[in-house]
């Protein structure tokens, strides 16, 4: 167990021309569980490789406990790597699979059977010791391929690079299940590199957004969805993502397409802006609220999705399946104040006002 | 337009692969759902005439094609690995499959097809550029562009968007949708994700062990699963499965008896209730809720959505989709309801239906 330290770490691919990943300072706590979550190209597969070792980074230095393991191969650092497909030799059992990493390190035998019995019952892998991994289900493969990373008594994290991408949907939940609970019990870091939303925000404590090789938002799940600190967050994090309207705040309050949807909760705030509310902050409202025509509903099963328009907008609401609503209607919706983001550079600076106007359904 | 198969089947040395599948796919789009190895690609190769099936005929139009090859079946296939020839252009990619068709197009008419498919597609800037220099997403728009070149009558998707972003995805599906709604061709999209085809809402087929075992509406199939395996397939979370003992007047759920009817469970001892997570709630909505109890193995919070994993109190599993934020410690014991209303029923051996939701979201 050990504090891991980025400082000053940045990436170029070719020779500071571009970089992959800017200049980031980061510490990883002890035992927690982070993601790395983000469009492909954002830099999030490269931070995961300076912290295994498969990549030195160009410059910065990564201190575990203290100790500069910047120029140390991957081998001497006591952190695991779990790749997207298992990685596994198949001509040996599970029980092989997981004593290698110890017998490469030429572990006494009776230390090696006690490691292997105790990640096998921690893995529930008990019962599977002694078949051949192919014989496996994909997610239980994976599984191995975490036991191969846990064995080690001195593991400092385990990396993840997006375990869950061959695996059927349906076996996502218990595997994602197994992982949060293994990591409760034993107490390891985990650092999980994810393009997918719902399995970073459920399996860490803290995500790392990252677009374009920079971190743009540090926090747990529910800070990202409610409190985007940038636009990016309040786009990515959300399906569908928050909607976005051009406004203008004139001594406190705030107009989008012409119509007044609320004072500003920060009376400096002057000006264009960016006007951010997600699907689920759009309200139905009896009275008070603005008027929308509702241009298009689709019930998706578990909730429906309806398409407002405010004078040339369209923006998206999602309501809960027994919302009476239908394409056609002029209804009234509300943006709820505190959750309704106001956007100056991409950054938040303020929300709307909590004033009472809408009377909730 | 139309392609249907009948009584399609095939097997190889390794066993059978596909059983006896009748199903006709109209103009427009059909999505085909079904988790990996459902035969889902398997059935888009016969489709497409890459391999010829063991028996069972396929017409398009009407006209037996069964015996066409590939070459001469109207048929574009895009598949989940986006495939572009890296040395041209995405102008030339595009416009590869018209240099080599039959009609021999014109130069000009292949230019105008070229620039409206990357009008039509986001990629009127990118034309000069080559795959490598494009990111992931416009190079499957590439693939999806040159599929759609030639104007063939069937055009198959295979998980076309699986590699792709979650943002990214969620753009392409809906470009998808409005560039293939009003589609004169047979449009075949391939899905393993439960959410992806009640998004497309299209008429959907489920495919489960090279069987086609339900076909419909992705909704009514969702409110309506005809088995216990369509609505596992057409679930994410998902869908709770739990043993029920039954009696005359009512049923037995996670060890808690509650009285409902039990007329459609058809006299038997024993059914499996289905319930979606989203319909169980921390609070009682409804004075016929029925209350039950469950320790949490794992609270896991999206920030708009808590799922809750529960162990009932008989050792079986369930978990719960509630709105807003939740973090409840592990090992805790919540009282959760529930609707009979909201309870699907499956027959214990054959997993076929017994009864649906009597109350259905509006």
């Amino acid at each position: 167990m050990a504090k891991i330290e980025l400082v000053d770490i940045a990436h170029s691919y070719d020779g500071g021309e571009t970089f992959a990943l800017k200049k980031l300072n980061m510490t990883w706590e002890d035992g927690k569980a982070y993601a790395l979550l983000g469009p492909s190209g954002c830099g999030k597969t490269t931070l995961l490789n300076i912290m295994s070792g498969l990549i030195r980074p160009s410059e910065g230095k990564i201190l575990v406990d203290g100790v500069d393991i910047t120029d140390k191969p991957t081998e001497e650092r006591n952190i695991a790597q779990v790749f997207q497909f298992p990685v596994l030799y198949d001509t040996m059992t599970v029980r092989k699979n997981l004593e290698f990493p110890l017998k490469n390190r030429k572990v006494p035998a009776e230390k090696i059977n006690e490691r292997v019995a105790h990640i096998a019952d921690l893995l529930d892998l008990t019962d599977d010791l002694d078949v051949r991994p192919g014989k496996l289900r994909s997610d239980l493969q994976q599984i191995v391929s975490l036991g191969r990373g846990l064995v080690r008594e001195d593991v400092a994290a385990i990396l993840f690079d997006e375990p869950l991408t061959v695996i059927d949907q349906s076996f996502k939940w218990t595997l994602r299940n197994r992982l949060k609970r293994l990591h409760l019990k034993t107490g390891v870091t985990l650092v999980y590199v994810t393009h997918d939303q719902t399995e970073a925000l459920t399996f860490a404590d803290d995500v790392l957004l990252m677009r374009d090789g920079e971190v743009v938002q540090v926090g747990s799940a529910e800070d990202l969805f409610l409190n985007p600190s940038h636009e990016f967050s309040g786009y990515f994090i959300g399906s569908p993502g928050m909607n976005f309207m051009e406004a203008t705040v004139t001594d406190g309050v705030v107009e989008a397409h012409g119509v007044a949807v609320g004072k500003a909760t920060d009376s400096s705030l002057s000006g264009p802006h960016r006007l951010g509310v997600r699907p689920e902050f759009v309200e139905p409202v009896s009275r008070g609220g603005l008027d929308f025509s509702v241009t298009k509903v689709e019930n998706r099963g578990g909730f429906q999705l309806a398409q407002l328009k405010l004078a040339d907008q369209t923006i998206m609401a999602k309501l809960a399946p027994d919302v009476a609503i239908a394409e056609g209607d002029t209804q009234q919706f509300r943006f709820v104040p505190e959750k309704t983001y106001l956007f100056k550079d991409e950054r938040a600076v303020g929300a709307l006002k909590s004033t009472q106007s809408g009377v909730q359904k | 337009m139309s392609l249907q198969l009948r009584d399609v089947s095939l097997s190889d040395q390794s066993g059978d692969l596909l059983y006896n599948i009748s199903s006709t796919f109209e103009k427009g789009m059909n999505v085909l759902v079904g988790p990996t190895l459902a035969g889902k690609t398997t059935l888009m190769r016969v489709m497409a005439g890459l391999v010829a099936p063991s028996s069972g005929e396929i017409f398009l139009n009407g006209e037996d094609i069964t015996k066409t090859t590939v070459r001469d079946r109207s048929v574009s296939f895009v598949y989940q690995q986006f495939i572009n020839y890296p040395a041209m252009s995405v102008f030339d990619n595009i416009a590869s499959p018209l240099k080599v068709s039959p009609e021999k197009p014109s130069k000009e008419a292949i230019r105008e097809r070229v620039e409206e498919l990357a009008e039509l597609l986001g990629l009127t800037p990118l034309l000069k550029r080559r795959p490598s220099q494009l990111s992931g997403g416009q190079q499957q728009r590439v693939a999806i562009a040159r599929a759609l070149a030639r104007k063939s009558d069937v055009v198959l998707l295979d998980e076309p968007l699986a590699n792709l972003d979650y943002k990214l995805r969620e753009q392409l599906r809906d470009e998808l949708q409005s560039l293939f709604s009003g589609a004169d061709n047979v449009v075949i999209y391939s899905t393993a994700e439960p959410a992806e085809a009640l998004d497309f809402g299209a008429r959907t087929f489920v495919l489960s062990e090279g069987r086609v075992i339900q076909e419909g509406p992705a909704l009514g199939l969702y409110e309506h699963p005809s088995s216990v395996e369509v609505a596992r397939v057409l679930s994410d979370p998902p869908i709770n499965i739990v043993r029920s003992s039954q009696s005359a007047s009512g049923g037995t759920f996670g060890g808690v008896s509650f009285s409902y009817d039990t007329s459609a469970s058809k006299g038997q001892s024993e059914i499996h209730l289905g319930l979606q997570p989203h319909r169980i709630h921390l609070d009682r909505q409804d004075k016929t809720d029925v209350e039950f109890t469950g320790v949490v193995e794992l609270a896991e919070v999206t920030g708009s959505e808590t799922y809750l994993h529960l162990t009932l109190p008989t050792g079986e599993y369930a978990v719960v989709e509630l709105d807003g934020a939740y973090p409840v410690d592990p090992d805790t014991t919540v009282t959760a309801y529930f609707n009979p209303a909201d309870l699907h029923g499956f027959d214990v051996n054959s997993g076929a239906a017994l009864f649906a939701p009597s109350r259905r979201g509006k």
